[in-house]
């Protein structure tokens, strides 16, 4: 039939779609599919169901309702929709005298199972993860969200890979102007291609050259769920198992889904930890240098003096010998990541002992700085979702501490403090709720309270629906 | 009901009663007393009181005009006061707070000469403090105040543990005998260190740009007691330590030598410096503030947008700090000289002219809807509909 | 301006900026690290013919973590100069960060000696609260070699100068602050504690060694004595026939106008420290107290807190001090006391008395020392001059014709 030839000689390959000739009812019908995308058993089922009708129909619409009785199918009358059907692994039908196209769904992806993210890994709490999959993803959230207001938004981004997103937001929650923000954000994206949905970050937020991100990432439903139920809505993007949630402030990389499986008191002490983790992992190697450099009366005798042993014969001065283990950390951690399995352990070894281990007693560098930095970077690990922008702040203080002492590391906190309190996301301030200083959302901020303390809905976030909670929950 | 989304352009309540805080404290409390004291002698607590008061009161009616005030300090001058003169005002205001920015900056690098470190080429270690400068002025009043929300805690543990550092060392019966040299002293003192007070008044600068909550007035009074007893505190303790050494006390000396003198035990080493320098961050904010309210004198009156204002006194800065003044004993006396008499009328005038002004202008038409600072009109973000003053917690 | 030419803007400027500092660094950084900086724990001031002598007693890093110490010793005009030759000979600069100590030889106190301790104040390079003691009949240099021996080396501890361990002994800590405080006061006079060096009488029996529990700026965790630092009756080196010991630490050097007056007795120096609101607990040694039918040579009870309050005030325009302490103690030598335990009362107030009259025959002994050398060791003038200046300006100085009234109130535990 010359409309389905007309959508397959488009292609660049049109080999790689078949179609076949059918007969529905007294009219010929071609069905048209690309076999690596589509289901054999749909497809079948497809035909099947097309072949036997014997009642009469006049439009697409009637023979998807009599024929097609368990297949996702929509009539389609332009030939870009039809070409984007076959192309996502759809079944464009089309049958002779009825205009328009039916594309039914008959997708089999090949998709990984639901399992434990390895970014985020918990001790209590759901173990399940956002996959590559969008419809699964979607699933992963409506399973938890059973609610007629929940609202999903579907998108095509990409003007090759035409890329399924998904805006997800609970339409009673959520304030309509920020939806409506984000909404038009993704229409006005212009792209070739969405492989991730890290390529999104930077299209949508207000401050794409900022080192802070201004979206949320996650990879579990439980805690977009939570999120979203805060006011935010999450970006979910097909190809890919991280989820974008907006708006966004600093304060939740510092929360972890289990901090709300663990009692409030130990998840508040976790969150403190976390918080002078990443104070310590930023600034202690600029101090290290900030002090020996020009400071070392700061440094209390007994330490001053074991110092000096120790760095005593070594060739480089602070600040180069910092930067220089810096630089050996950086490329040990990028190494294991990058490397094969199969020599990772071997690596490991090479990496750890000889570069730590024999660098000191080669005399390189002290066994202090080595110190200093492992602390450092362990530290840093304790919000895994900040360790690249940390990283690059932690080598700015030393850099600054190393060439202008104390004076220099309060210059480039304000810098950096100034920096965060002027970006926001969406509206909302980067460090709200602590600046502005938003005391009713502090309960769930640096600490938590119990649950049944955490009544209305953090401002900081837009919403319209404030409450979320009873009042008389644990007799409080 | 719908949430607010916040403002961007605004100080709130909070951000005020923190500003309030750390400018009341920080400058008087860093340098001044030391210089106060080879005038005053242990009699400083006197100069400082007057000087307190001073504020206070120049404070009550800056924020009348505030409370009052429909419109930015800009528009309600040129209102009342008519273009020129209010070009003339500013334009002599912008050169004193340049003057008095030099003097603090200067200031920083006494401590940090005196304390720290002896050798630093002071051409190269300004830069990060003026890109700091800098960028908060472009940024505008928002930031600062956010900044100085966020700081406020910090910096009140910093004072704390000074205080639980010097509390128990100092001789407090040092404070007698009274004017045990009479009032020259005191009066010598009062008559020489005006430019290093009279900050509070620059909080003209923030007329129609607060969102006010019920009492506002009080409550920021209430901040400005607590400020003033920490400066007092303080700087009478240097006062009573150094009382029979008057004389001997060098600009590096300030409340961080005081801490050393008070920890007593070298073995711990020099942890009175990172606290000290945790503190020394509240100086550095009001810089900040007062090169934000410089920046946006020099944006009037020369009609040029943020950034190039904000470069113009980067660079004034720069050239003050570094060549125009061949030491710092240069500057101080200069700053003891003819610019005592600009601190005077900025300190006891601006208010005033800021109150009739704000009257004025609220018998007059006032303004609604978009809000100018200083002839640039910016969106504001805010909540839809309603006054910010009617509403309760602010964002 | 359009946002890609402020971030070309902002590029180039932060390039110049790197590019600036970096290469600048020449001009920029002058500081040394910390092994190119001689690290001073203690110090010592001599007096020369012209000028002074200054000897610094400096740690030099080992690598096997096992630091030495140094001894070096220059001369000069000022003190300023010394110091600045001392760094030349050594080609390092010394850091006085971390001087606890400084020695002050027994020819350098007997004239003023105001300059160098205002340069030692004004110039911050050491601690306003830095403290001083006073070498007797010895040189300050000497002091520091003789101690460097008998000291343990530095990775064990820093070299304590004073071993705190005997009982019965108080002394007043003095920093520069403190001396000229007081010198500058009404009474210009103040006190520095006196160190005096000896032999060992019990080498190559094994001693102690000297293991100061602190030095004296450490005195909180210094046990004996009411005063705040450490000063010890016989600290033994232990290493050695003829080996120098601090002989003893309990006795302060009287200055008037920055200039050594004299030194007072030990039970002079106890009658300083009883005024001395800081120093709140220690041991004393009460001898010969009567109890009910018997006569104990030496009792020893510890204090445990002290309350002080000195009032001075004119009558009948004669100068009263009085002076008003409450004591809190406990009787250490309870075997001495357990055989008369049921005659409780008796016992108490036989303590009681004897703490009193311990106290104000301590305290007499010090207003009269003072006033033998006139010099104001209690502060009296000061107090006048605070309390009742008028008075005290018309009068004058009140050293000599002070009356003195006391308030004693002791409490056994």
């Amino acid at each position: 039939m010359q409309r389905v030839d007309e959508i397959l000689n488009y292609m660049a390959t049109p080999a790689l779609f078949k179609k076949r000739e059918i007969k529905v009812g007294k009219r010929s019908a071609v069905v048209a599919f690309n076999p690596d995308l589509t289901d054999g058993f749909a497809l079948r089922h497809i035909i099947e169901g097309l072949m036997g009708c014997e009642q009469k129909f006049n439009s697409l619409y009637a023979l998807a309702e009599i024929a097609l009785l368990a297949s996702e199918s929509q009539v389609v009358y332009s030939k870009d929709e039809a070409t984007k059907g076959i192309l996502t692994g759809d079944v464009v039908i089309v049958v002779e005298g009825l205009d328009g196209y039916l594309v039914a769904n008959a997708r089999k992806w090949d998709k990984r199972a639901v399992a434990e993210p390895p970014t985020e890994t918990v001790m209590r709490g759901p173990r399940e993860g956002f996959i590559e999959d969008l419809k699964t993803n979607l699933s992963l959230l409506e399973r938890r969200l059973k609610s007629p207001a929940f609202a999903v938004e579907r998108f095509k981004i990409g003007r090759i890979s035409s890329t399924d997103v998904a805006l997800v937001y609970i339409s009673t929650v959520a304030q309509p102007s920020l939806v409506e923000k984000v909404r038009k954000k993704l229409k006005s994206i212009d792209i070739d291609a969405l492989v991730d949905s890290h390529y999104l970050q930077p299209l949508i937020e207000p401050y794409p050259r900022s080192i802070f991100h201004q979206t949320g990432v996650n990879e579990k439903p439980d805690v977009i769920v939570a999120k979203i139920l805060e006011g935010r809505v999450a970006i979910i993007v097909d190809g890919s198992p991280m989820v974008l949630t907006v708006p966004f402030v600093l304060v939740e990389d510092f929360q972890s889904g289990e901090d709300y499986y663990e009692r409030h008191s130990f998840a508040s002490f976790l969150r403190i930890l976390r918080c002078f983790s990443i104070i310590i992992g930023i600034l202690l190697p600029g101090l290290y240098v900030a002090l020996q450099t020009f400071h070392y009366d700061v440094i209390p005798l007994r330490f001053l003096v074991t110092l000096m042993n120790a760095v005593k014969d070594i060739p480089l001065t602070p600040l180069p010998e910092v930067l220089f283990v810096l630089l050996l950390f950086e490329i040990i951690r990028e190494a294991s990541v990058r490397m094969p399995r199969a020599v990772g352990m071997a690596m490991s070894i090479v990496g750890a002992l000889v570069l730590g281990d024999t660098a000191v007693k080669a005399g390189i560098i002290s066994s202090p700085a080595v110190m200093i930095i492992a602390l450092s970077s362990i530290a840093l690990y304790t919000v895994p979702n900040e360790v690249g922008t940390m990283s690059l702040l932690r080598i700015i203080f030393t850099v600054m501490g190393g060439l202008t002492g104390l004076y220099g590391l309060m210059v480039t906190t304000l810098i950096i403090l100034h920096m965060l309190v002027c970006l926001d996301s969406f509206g909302t301030s980067y460090l709200a709720p602590i600046a502005p200083l938003v005391p009713s959302d502090l309960k769930d901020a640096i600490t938590r309270q119990p649950m049944f303390a955490l009544k209305n809905r953090p401002k900081t976030i837009p919403n319209i629906n404030a409450t979320r909670q009873g009042d008389n929950n644990n007799g409080k | 009901m719908e949430n607010k989304l916040l403002s961007r352009e605004r100080l709130d309540s909070k951000q005020l009663y923190s500003l309030i805080f750390i400018i009341m404290m920080s400058v008087k409390m860093f340098m001044v007393p030391a210089l106060i004291i080879r005038d005053a002698g242990r009699d400083g607590y006197m100069v400082m009181s007057f000087y307190i008061v001073i504020e206070m009161l120049a404070l009550v009616v800056s924020l009348i005009a505030i409370k009052l005030a429909k419109s930015d300090i800009c528009t309600i001058f040129e209102r009342t006061y008519g273009k020129i003169l209010t070009v003339t005002i500013f334009l002599l205001l912008a050169f004193y707070y340049i003057l008095k920015i030099s003097l603090v900056i200067s200031e920083v690098k006494m401590f940090f000469l005196f304390s720290a470190s002896e050798e630093f080429s002071w051409e190269i270690y300004i830069l990060p403090l003026l890109v700091f400068l800098m960028v908060a002025a472009v940024k505008g009043l928002n930031g600062i105040g956010r900044l100085a929300q966020i700081l406020l805690p910090i910096i009140a543990v910093s004072i704390v543990l000074l205080f639980v550092l010097i509390v128990s060392k100092p001789d407090y019966t040092n404070i007698l005998p009274v004017l045990e040299n009479g009032t020259g002293g005191v009066m010598n003192g009062i008559k020489k260190y005006p430019v290093w007070f009279g900050d509070l008044p620059l909080l003209c600068f923030c007329c129609g740009r607060v969102k006010r909550e019920k009492r506002f007035i009080l409550k920021s009074m209430v901040s400005v007691a607590l400020s003033s007893v920490v400066v007092l505190y303080f700087s009478s303790v240097l006062f009573f330590v150094y009382a029979h050494l008057s004389k001997m006390v060098d600009y590096g000396h300030n409340i961080s030598n005081m801490v050393v003198y008070a920890s007593g035990n070298y073995m711990f080493g020099r942890f009175d410096l990172l606290i000290f320098c945790v503190w020394l961050t509240s100086v550095l904010v009001q810089t900040a503030y007062m090169t934000c309210v410089a920046t946006e004198l020099v944006r009037y009156v020369f009609r040029i947008n943020a950034f190039w204002a904000g470069a113009g006194i980067i660079v004034a800065l720069y050239i003050t700090s570094n060549f125009l003044f061949r030491s710092e004993v240069q500057l101080y006396n200069f700053c003891m000289g003819v610019p005592r008499y600009f601190a005077v009328l900025s300190t006891v005038l601006l208010p005033i002219l800021t109150l009739i002004a704000s009257v004025v202008s609220k018998k007059g038409e006032g303004d609604k809807g978009k809000a100018e600072f200083c002839g640039q009109e910016n969106t504001i973000l805010t909540a839809q509909g309603g006054d910010w003053a009617k509403q309760g917690e602010s964002l | 301006m359009t946002e890609s030419k402020k971030i070309r803007l902002y590029k180039i400027i932060a390039v110049v900026f790197v590019v600036f500092v970096l290469f600048l660094t020449g001009d920029g950084i002058k500081n040394p690290e910390i092994n190119h900086r001689s690290m001073c724990i203690v110090m010592g001031i001599d007096g020369e013919e012209s000028g002074v002598s200054a000897s610094v007693q400096i740690i030099v890093p080992e690598p096997q973590g096992q630091g030495k110490q140094m001894i070096v010793t220059e001369k000069g005009q000022t003190l300023s100069e010394a110091l600045d030759r001392i760094n030349i000979s050594i080609g390092q600069k010394v850091e006085l960060g971390h001087c606890g100590l400084i020695i002050l030889g027994e020819e350098f106190v007997k004239k003023p000696i105001f300059s160098e301790m205002l340069y030692l104040l004004s110039s911050g390079k050491t601690s306003p609260d830095v403290n001083l003691v006073v070498a007797k009949d010895i040189k300050a240099k000497e002091v520091l070699s003789k101690l460097n021996d008998l000291s343990k080396i530095v990775s064990e501890g820093i070299n304590n100068i004073v071993a705190y361990a005997d009982t019965g002994v108080h002394i007043t800590r003095k920093g520069v602050l403190g001396f000229l405080s007081e010198s500058f006061s009404a009474g210009a006079s103040s006190t520095i504690p006196c160190m005096e060096l000896g032999q060992d009488e019990y080498a190559g029996e094994g001693g102690m060694g000297a293991q100061g529990a602190a030095s004296t700026s450490g005195a909180e965790n210094s046990s004996g004595g009411s005063g705040e630092s450490g000063g010890s009756g016989s600290s033994e080196g232990g290493k050695g026939e003829g080996q120098t010991v601090i002989k003893s630490m309990d006795k302060l050097v009287m200055f008037k106008d920055g200039q050594k007056v004299g030194i007072t007795s030990t039970e002079g120096t106890r009658g300083v420290v009883w005024l001395n609101k800081r120093a709140v607990t220690g041991l004393i040694l009460l001898k010969d107290v009567k109890m009910a039918d018997k006569t104990v040579d030496y009792l020893s009870c510890k204090l445990i807190s002290k309350r002080v309050k000195t009032t001075a005030r004119f009558v009948d325009g004669a100068p009263v001090f009085t002076v008003k302490i409450a004591v809190k103690m406990s009787i250490d030598d309870k075997y001495e006391i357990a055989d008369i335990v049921e005659k409780d009362e008796q016992v108490y107030y036989a303590v009681k008395d004897a703490m009193k009259q311990l106290i104000i025959s301590e305290i007499s002994a010090t207003e009269k020392e003072g006033k033998q050398a006139s010099c104001d060791l209690l502060d009296i003038n000061e107090k006048f001059n605070k309390f009742c200046h008028k008075e005290f300006v018309e009068y004058g100085d009140v050293l000599d014709s002070v009356r003195f009234e006391y308030d004693i109130t002791v409490n056994i535990l």
